[in-house]
């Protein structure tokens, strides 16, 4: 099987509106795409979907195994980094001893220059700092799909870099990556493919890529 | 299973370090009783008669207080999303997370009910009777407080909201409870109002977990 990710014919409505008509999607190994449009064109929702957070109003998705890092962060504010990764390691079946664990939390964090933030809060942490906290869950756990809502948002320019690096090897390696993001262009990541979402007027549209 | 072991320990770790959160509804239990003999007077055949009803509207109101924000924090800082991700029933982690809550609110409030008793005026022969009912009842309470948390997560006011939602539905626990206790304290045996309660609490422990991953669902669709 070389898709990772099949999405068919989806469309989700949200007080009987369609939020962003239907969408087909299918993502080879390797495959990365950027899904752009407009604020409010429907892009967190796209990927809320892809995700299995919400669930199509009519359509399938059928994808491999994927880390999902939205807008939301997913780290308890009063738990530190360690402590909060490693809520994420054992939930994910992980059964390693404490000082395996942190290592692997630590290799985590490295990837993106951040192991200094091992031991603070997450909720002392900045914006910026908090996304790389919550980003290093990618590397916790190797899953062949990254689905990414808006991930280079309140990122430095040295982290989008780390970043971006990380998505390339990911995608060379035979992962896949759909990532949300207005920053982005086609150039910062090769072998991507755009879906850009149009603001939705009653009439329905439908939008495709191969 | 091993997950739900991972979200018990979690929440009993966090529990535990903001010791607060859990010691202020027991407080206001300890107070709402306390203030039974101060406001009705040194008149211990009337404290023992409503002794029984005294400790259960104040065990069920404590229960309401740390309720609220039992999923309002995960749902808030996106682990919830996270939690529909993993590949483990959301039902048993619900489920897991208001045993958690229980433990650290529910037992605590048994621990303490022969010193409540004691301020009643209840008979030593109903004090058994009372734990068992608290027993048997709390964690029925919790699994309907959970509920009610659950469905009440999209509202800012969701603390009284949820109240109006589980007061009705607790009714039966607290009538079987009650009844159980007073029954005893007049030297009936109780069997049969604790077996009821017994059989709701099994009820509420197959059912009700589902309603709230129900629930939770519908929070995350919106």
């Amino acid at each position: 099987m070389d898709q990772l990710l099949t999405a068919d014919k989806v469309s989700y409505e949200r007080f009987y509106r369609s939020v962003f008509g239907t969408a087909s999607i299918h993502l080879k190994i390797g495959g990365c795409l950027l899904l752009t449009g407009a604020n409010g064109a429907g892009k967190t929702t796209l990927i809320k979907l892809l995700a299995g957070v919400l669930r199509p109003t009519t359509g399938t998705v059928s994808c491999c195994d994927q880390h999902f890092v939205g807008h939301q962060l997913g780290l308890h504010q009063e738990l530190t980094v360690q402590e909060n990764l490693h809520w994420y390691l054992r939930l994910w079946g992980s059964d390693l001893g404490h000082r395996e664990a942190s290592q692997k939390i630590e290799a985590a964090l490295a990837r993106l220059e951040s192991i200094a933030l091992r031991s603070q809060r997450a909720g002392s942490l900045s914006a910026g700092q908090a996304k790389r906290a919550a980003l290093a869950r990618l590397f916790l756990v190797p899953r062949c799909l990254w689905l990414l809502d808006e991930p280079f948002v309140n990122l430095d320019q040295v982290s989008i870099d780390l970043l971006l690096h990380e998505i390339r090897e990911h995608c060379a390696a035979g992962g896949g990556a759909v990532i949300a993001s207005h920053a982005l262009g086609l150039a910062d990541l090769p072998r991507s493919q755009r879906l850009k979402l149009p603001i939705i007027r009653p009439k329905l549209q439908h939008q495709s890529v191969a | 299973m091993n997950k739900l072991l991972v979200i018990i320990g979690h929440d009993l770790r966090l529990a535990f370090r903001r010791r607060s959160e859990w010691f202020q509804p027991l407080w206001f239990l300890l107070l709402v009783v306390a203030l039974f003999p101060l406001g009705i007077g040194p008149q211990p055949a009337l404290l023992s008669q409503i002794a029984a009803g005294v400790i259960w509207i104040a065990a069920l109101l404590s229960n309401m207080l740390s309720l609220e924000s039992l999923f309002r924090e995960d749902a808030q800082n996106g682990r919830l999303e996270q939690w529909l991700l993993l590949d483990a029933s959301l039902p048993a982690l619900a489920a897991g997370r208001t045993f958690a809550h229980w433990l650290v609110t529910g037992l605590p409030v048994i621990l303490i009910s022969p010193l409540l008793a004691a301020w009643m005026q209840l008979p030593q022969a109903a004090m058994d009777t009372l734990i068992l009912s608290l027993l048997l009842g709390t964690p029925t309470l919790s699994l309907l407080g959970s509920l009610g948390a659950a469905l009440t997560l999209g509202s800012r006011q969701g603390g009284m909201l949820l109240a109006l939602l589980i007061a009705p539905l607790s009714v039966p626990v607290l009538v079987f409870a009650t009844n159980a206790v007073s029954d005893a304290a007049s030297g009936f045996i109780a069997d049969t109002q604790l077996l009821l309660l017994g059989v709701i609490l099994l009820f509420a422990i197959t059912l009700i977990p589902f309603a709230i991953a129900a629930a939770l669902r519908i929070h995350l669709q919106e």
